[in-house]
């Protein structure tokens, strides 16, 4: 099977990337709707949790998350035994160096497609048979009302079909310096190929602080680690799997049961951010939000306060303060 | 004039009566069509084809044959089942189990968001277009409009046993029954127990006998002397709930010997507001400051103040706990771990002890309303029937719940049940529930008016005329209509004198 050429498209890439940009600088009073201004079939939003950037020997050298995620994975094939620092130096430009003349690939230091391409393909030949996730057989389409669990701690992805779980895949999440959107969130895109860091398929979450998906990988090592920008990776033979049963509009919900919640007192309505999805959460909890914990500090989340105010025999002003918060069991 | 001539002059003469006498005729119809459907009194409003509208029937029979359309209002709240359901679905129960009695009645279930069911209920009774049945989870049993409907009118004997005789003294005003019981809610105060047994109580003897207002004031004292990091006696995050509650035990033992109005400019309620001046003037409050966040129930959580009037029994069972939440669910939640131990307490009696523990107790009602075009005595017979019915049938979705007693008599023992699972708390509602059975039930059932109506108790008598001339009014809890002037006090900007002053009678009537 041929594989497509995912790098012809990177002007498409940084095109949707400055369009999609738009919604999180303009947040959360932006004006609506910009996510529909992108073109569903070409490439579609992308996310804030993969730089995408080529990496190569300079001078200074070039640092960050990404640098430490390649060193991450060139250790686990035995081509580096240096530090994982972060930093582009020299041994880091040797074990690519090596990797690519092994594949014939020129031997420049130079970390682009071909080379995830050839890293991905060397992860696989060292994984024992038994190991291997792809050997799972390819699973019956789920029948009934889909629902994405992910949980970022036990690092699975379980597909509930009609209130059951139908399968599991492993998969990895945000670093603790770049977490993973915990909340319960919507598929609002679905793009094939969008660019080399994302694997093979992205299915766009609507994440309100930022853009995130869940997608395939170049780097399947990292799979079953903290190792993205936020976004979930996977295998992308299981992304591919997961992307004929999703829609647009299938609820995704990530967990983490060990995450401390933390909630600001008198969030204003219009309000974006974690603080706002704990508060939804436990009241969706306690009865009293019937709406997704989507993190906006919406009319519903509004009218929830009110209504546990109003209960409370507290006074009646639809804002979470310190009082609402200790009757939520949310208070510090 | 020749007698063609004559004809000719006669002819548009009777054309103009022929139009006259239809012209008169068209009228006389339509008014009478407008009186019929009840928008005109006339003069010959008693003839015999105009529809009856005058007086209540308890006793109208039901018509098989007729299609009868009821709605219900009841309020989404935020118990589910132990299976999960919400608790509408136990108002659905009832209203099948009414229409499988009446298969001819067709029942429809509006439920309110809290915040906004008192609101559109006014609305709704301005308009003159109540529903039917109105499920409240608080406010007074009557609310001041002559289009509510005294289920008073149709208890027959075995009725009185079906419900709990308090039950029955919370939804009563002066004699009349104004709305089924569906559940009492008791309004005990929380302790902190470490801080009071530092002040030298016993927390759990203060739970089972009670205490006075002099007992609390000298806790101040001793949480001074012992050194509690400036910990106050009393966290008020609703100074009208402070003000009824310790008004409850003094209007208990006078307010059955006279007039609402007479007791309100009494000694007791400028007595209560003087005790509590004095609390106030040595820092013993902690309220909230006006326009700015809250922090009242945090500060009594955070073990900052010995003893919390909470704005609510909802909010007293929240911070108690009785039922163990799981530390990690989708997410952790703020460990709870160095919080203060709590204790239901009642208020503070006056002058002395009764030895029992005596709380303030409120009642959850159902009500039947009457719509300004009467649909008939038949119709209102089966709203009030309905409305018994959706009294009953909550246990499973109120089971963690002791301070909420069911009214309807066979699900009271589930309750005691329940109650001694739930420890402390629920032994100390069974004492509380036992404490007010015990009271003399005029003295009750007096207390309670007096409290919520103030001193004007102006009900509207029910009469379907009534409800076609005076404008229905909303009547609340008479306190809450002063909560300005009470929280103004508790936070020093309003002298004792106007706050006694308004309680006396300084109001107008109902708004």
């Amino acid at each position: 099977m041929s594989r497509p050429r995912p790098h012809r498209r990177w002007p498409l890439f940084l095109f949707v990337l400055a369009v999609a940009s738009l919604p999180v600088l303009y947040g959360p009073s932006g004006p609506p709707g910009l996510y529909s201004l992108l073109p569903a079939a070409a490439g579609l939003t992308i996310p804030d949790c993969e730089s995408g950037r080529l990496l190569t020997l300079r001078d200074p050298p070039m640092r960050g998350d990404d640098v430490a995620e390649l060193q991450t994975a060139l250790r686990g094939l035995g081509l580096y035994d240096g530090t994982v620092d972060g930093v582009f130096g020299p041994q880091t430009a040797r074990a690519v160096s090596t990797l690519r003349s092994r594949h014939g690939l020129d031997p420049s230091p130079r970390v682009d497609t071909a080379f995830w391409r050839a890293l991905a393909d060397e992860w696989w030949a060292a994984r024992p048979a038994s190991d291997l996730p792809a050997a799972a057989p390819m699973t019956e389409p789920p029948e009934g009302e889909l629902l994405l669990v992910i949980n970022i701690e036990t690092l699975r992805l379980t597909v509930y079909a009609g209130g059951f779980p139908h399968k599991t895949y492993p998969v990895a999440a945000g670093k603790p310096s770049t977490p993973s959107a915990v909340g319960q969130w919507r598929v609002v895109n679905k793009g094939i190929n969008v660019g080399p860091p994302f694997g093979t398929r992205w299915m766009g979450l609507s994440v309100p602080w930022g853009i995130y998906g869940v997608h395939g990988t170049n780097n399947p090592g990292s799979i079953g680690t903290h190792a993205s920008g936020g976004c979930i990776r996977m295998f992308n033979h299981h992304v591919e799997e997961l992307y004929e049963w999703v829609s647009v509009g299938t609820p995704v919900h990530i967990i983490s049961p060990h995450w401390p919640a933390v909630v600001y007192p008198s969030l204003p309505p219009g309000a974006v951010g974690l603080s706002v999805v704990f508060l939804q959460w436990q009241m969706q909890r306690l009865g009293w939000y019937r709406g997704s914990a989507d993190g906006r500090l919406g009319e519903a989340t509004v009218s929830a306060v009110r209504s546990l105010e109003a209960f409370y025999g507290l006074p009646v002003d639809g804002l979470a303060d310190h009082d609402v918060l200790c009757l939520l069991d949310l208070d510090r | 004039m020749s007698e063609p001539g004559r004809a000719r002059a006669q002819g548009p003469r009777r054309l103009g009566l022929l139009a006259l006498t239809l012209t008169v005729g068209l009228a006389v119809v339509a008014l009478t069509v407008v009186a019929g459907l009840g928008g005109l009194e006339l003069p010959w409003s008693g003839w015999p084809w105009k529809r009856k509208t005058q007086g209540l029937d308890p006793t109208a029979p039901v018509d098989p044959d007729r299609r009868y359309h009821l709605v219900v209002w009841d309020y989404r709240l935020p118990f589910t089942s132990p299976s999960g359901a919400p608790f509408s679905t136990a108002t659905e129960e009832a209203i099948r189990r009414f229409t499988d009695r009446y298969p001819n009645v067709t029942v429809d279930l509006h439920l309110l968001d809290l915040d906004d069911g008192p609101p559109e209920l006014a609305q709704a009774l301005v308009a003159g277009y109540p529903p039917d049945v109105y499920c409240s989870p608080y406010g007074a049993p009557a609310v001041g409009s002559s289009l509510q409907v005294p289920v008073g009118l149709y208890l027959d004997a075995s009725s009185w046993a079906d419900y709990h005789p308090v039950a029955w003294q919370a939804v009563k005003v002066e004699g009349t029954v104004w709305a089924w019981p569906r559940w009492l809610l008791l309004w005990p105060w929380l302790g902190n127990r470490d801080l009071l047994e530092k002040a030298g109580y016993d927390p759990e003897q203060v739970s089972e006998v009670g205490w006075t207002r002099e007992e609390l004031t000298a806790l101040g004292r001793r949480l001074a002397q012992v050194g509690t990091g400036g910990a106050r006696t009393l966290a008020v995050p609703s100074p009208t709930v402070l003000l009824r509650d310790i008004l409850f035990t003094p209007c208990l033992a006078s307010a059955s010997g006279g007039s609402p109005a007479d007791w309100w400019v009494g000694p007791e309620p400028a007595a209560a507001v003087e005790w509590l001046d004095g609390l106030r003037e040595s820092g013993q409050l902690l309220t909230g400051e006006k326009g700015t966040s809250p922090r009242v129930i945090e500060a009594f959580a955070e073990g900052r103040a010995a003893v919390l009037v909470p704005p609510s029994p909802w909010a007293a069972l929240f911070l108690l706990e009785p039922v163990k939440r799981p530390a990690a669910w989708q997410f952790q939640l703020p460990s709870r771990a160095g919080r203060p131990e709590l204790v239901l307490v009642p208020p503070p009696q006056d002058p002395v002890g009764t030895g029992r523990p005596l709380v303030w107790v409120s009642a959850a009602t159902v009500s039947v309303f009457r719509q300004a075009r009467y649909k008939g005595d038949d119709n209102t017979r089966l709203a009030v029937e309905l409305a018994r019915e959706l009294t009953r049938g909550y246990r499973a979705w109120l089971r963690d719940q002791p301070l909420c007693v069911p009214a309807w008599v066979g699900e009271v023992e589930s309750w005691r049940a329940s109650c001694e699972r739930l420890g402390d708390a629920g032994a100390f509602a069974v004492r509380c529930l036992d404490a007010l059975a015990a009271l003399p039930r005029a003295d009750l059932a007096a207390a309670l008016t007096t409290l919520n109506y103030g001193p004007l108790v102006e009900l509207a008598q029910p009469s379907s005329d009534a409800a076609l001339s005076a404008g229905p009014t909303y009547l609340g809890p008479f306190l809450e209509g002063l909560a300005e002037t009470v929280e103004g006090f508790c936070r020093s900007q309003v002298p004792r004198e106007t706050l006694i002053g308004e309680l006396g009678g300084g109001l107008s009537g109902p708004p």
